[in-house]
């Protein structure tokens, strides 16, 4: 900093300014998303769905301030139910410790083998998946490692808590 | 393996690749600096909020352009500061006022009267700067840019963007005095 | 015509009457609920025999099992799980009519479960006829999830509505109460101003006045 041009008053003002400004760990879905639907449709989503991943991470550590990042990628009519409209979303966890990831909810029957997510190295333990849902209010949840619930830390909770941790929540209009 | 082993280039390149999470990373890392500087250029936290999505929805568009990877910070920061202009001249042509209610609040922040009051007041005086003085000043002293550097995110040359920081400061010392002297 | 209050205790009256009613099972049972033990599902399905003889939708009844053995909940947590939810759903149906969609349904269960009084949610489908009410409420239930006192956050999402927004507008509510409780301000405070300046369009002048401390915007010499 060229330090002669600035008196304490205006020192003073640059430390104001220097102060961080938080956008939150909701922005970058909302990023993703935005980036996402001005791709062609399918393309992105597809290139993630069929990449094959390797996991090489070990042990379980959820580390810090971890981002799930959910992503809304496009619409899209299924041909099977003609009447339900389908919305890919993608859900992604950052667990850097993690060995595997799964997600439950009222989409898979809380089933915690049915919906893996993957990683890829490099990735820095960014777990993710799509998974196609239908219009409507959907709770879910992370299970790490088999055995760890854990809610998107990004994602609205849900209202009520009846099996302890409280699900995470995302809507699709 | 910690998140923080990745660099920029590793991520962009994951991103190349058309995964979403190494863009994700990429977003978590740099938007707390992003938006830091949209929102003294912009003066406004939602407008520097949307200059700073759509500096990082172009990034992700043209990355395949972005020829140093491991400066992958540098390149995006040049994205923004053209989001930046080109949002402060929209609002001019729609809006001639300069918004300064929405001076950016961050947790855990003093919010007595008197800090607000002067953090409304440096603002203030940054939105009478023109937009290249204020843009100059940001990139040095907020940013804390070399002069190279700033010749790179703005395209201006580097006698220009000395003559732009010397005169904000100028204009700042003299407005702020103002304030501080009552 | 029968006030909203008369269908709400019929409809909670059904519910209670297909529970003493049980008797094995009126429906076919769905054969996702094997995963649950026998006296679980037995409780479980009386709600949901309950509800499908009202004409509500029962899935959510089935996710709501799912999720508490996936969990490991004991049977009676299960149950009364079911139970509150078959409840909720019940009192919402009965509000918004028979033309409510279960994502409705759904998004207004959560509602009264976060707290909810079944006249705001009345309120705010006559103010929402005919453009949909899932993602009005979803917003609300997440505001109060998110720690906006329940009042708060009703008269935040009913202002939106009175003006006539769409879902955008719930969205862009939602969201600026959020950044500003991550900014420091008192969730009730958020949802009052978010709400209490989101009046003119873009475009008009004052619009991107959003001072949140109520101060208007002030013209400087050089913008």
């Amino acid at each position: 900093m060229d330090e002669p041009e600035l008196n304490d008053t205006l020192r003073r003002a640059v430390e104001e300014l220097r102060r961080p400004v938080s956008l939150g760990q909701n922005f970058a879905p909302r990023v993703l998303s935005a980036a996402r639907r001005r791709r062609s449709p399918l393309a992105g989503a597809m290139d993630w769905l069929l990449r094959p991943r390797l996991s090489p991470l070990g042990g379980f550590v959820l580390v810090g301030a971890a981002a799930a990042v959910l992503l809304l990628l496009l619409r899209a009519n299924t041909p099977a139910i003609p009447t339900h409209p389908v919305t890919r979303i993608q859900f992604v966890l950052r667990a850097p410790a993690a060995r595997s990831v799964t997600i439950v909810g009222d989409f898979n029957n809380w089933d915690p083998s049915a919906t893996p997510l993957a990683t890829a190295a490099g990735s820095g333990g960014i777990w993710s998946v799509v998974v196609p849902l239908h219009t409507g209010r959907h709770e879910y949840a992370f299970v790490v490692d088999g055995r760890a619930w854990v809610s998107d830390p990004i994602a609205p909770r849900s209202t009520d808590q009846d099996f302890g941790a409280p699900n995470s929540v995302v809507t699709i209009s | 393996m910690d998140v923080t082993d990745v660099t920029d280039a590793e991520l962009v390149a994951g991103a190349l690749r058309g995964e979403a999470a190494p863009f994700a990373e990429l977003i978590l890392r740099h938007q707390d600096r992003m938006a830091r500087y949209a929102a003294r250029m912009l003066g406004d936290l939602r407008d520097a909020e949307e200059a700073v999505q759509d500096a990082f929805i172009r990034a992700h568009r043209a990355l395949h352009q972005c020829e140093a990877p491991d400066r992958f910070g540098g390149w995006l920061f040049r994205i923004l500061v053209n989001r930046c202009r080109t949002r402060g001249r929209r609002r001019r042509r729609y809006n001639e006022t300069f918004v300064t209610g929405d001076v950016p609040v961050e947790p855990g922040v003093d919010h007595t009267a008197e800090q607000v009051a002067w953090r409304e007041e440096i603002q203030r005086a940054l939105a009478r700067l023109g937009p290249e003085q204020r843009e100059a000043f940001l990139l040095k002293h907020v940013e804390e840019l070399s002069y190279e550097e700033m010749a790179q995110a703005t395209g201006s040359s580097v006698p220009a963007l000395k003559m732009r920081v010397k005169r904000a400061c100028e204009h700042l010392r003299e407005q702020l005095a103002e304030v501080v002297d009552g | 015509m029968r006030s909203a209050l008369q269908r709400i205790y019929l409809a909670v009256g059904a519910t209670a009457l297909g529970i003493t009613l049980q008797a094995g099972g009126l429906a076919a049972q769905d054969q996702r609920l094997a995963r649950l033990d026998a006296a679980t599902r037995a409780g479980v399905t009386v709600v949901i025999d309950s509800l499908r003889a009202g004409g509500l939708p029962t899935e959510p009844l089935i996710q709501k099992a799912l999720e508490g053995a996936s969990k490991g909940a004991s049977a009676d947590r299960i149950v009364m799980a079911v139970r509150a939810l078959g409840r909720d759903l019940g009192l919402v149906h009965a509000l918004l009519g028979p033309s409510a969609t279960e994502a409705e349904l759904v998004a207004g269960a959560a509602a009264v479960r976060g707290g909810v009084a079944g006249s705001d949610i009345a309120a705010l489908a006559r103010l929402q006829a005919g453009r949909g009410l899932l993602v009005p409420l979803s917003v609300l239930a997440e505001l109060v999830a998110r720690g906006v006192p329940v009042d708060s956050a009703a008269a935040a999402v009913t202002r939106v509505a009175q003006r006539g927004g769409g879902n955008a507008d719930f969205n862009t509510l939602e969201r600026g109460i959020e950044h500003d409780i991550e900014a420091g301000i008192p969730a009730g405070a958020a949802a009052s101003v978010r709400a209490g300046v989101q009046g003119p369009p873009i475009g008009v002048p004052g619009a991107v006045n959003r001072g949140l401390r109520g101060r208007p915007a002030r013209p400087v010499g050089r913008p």
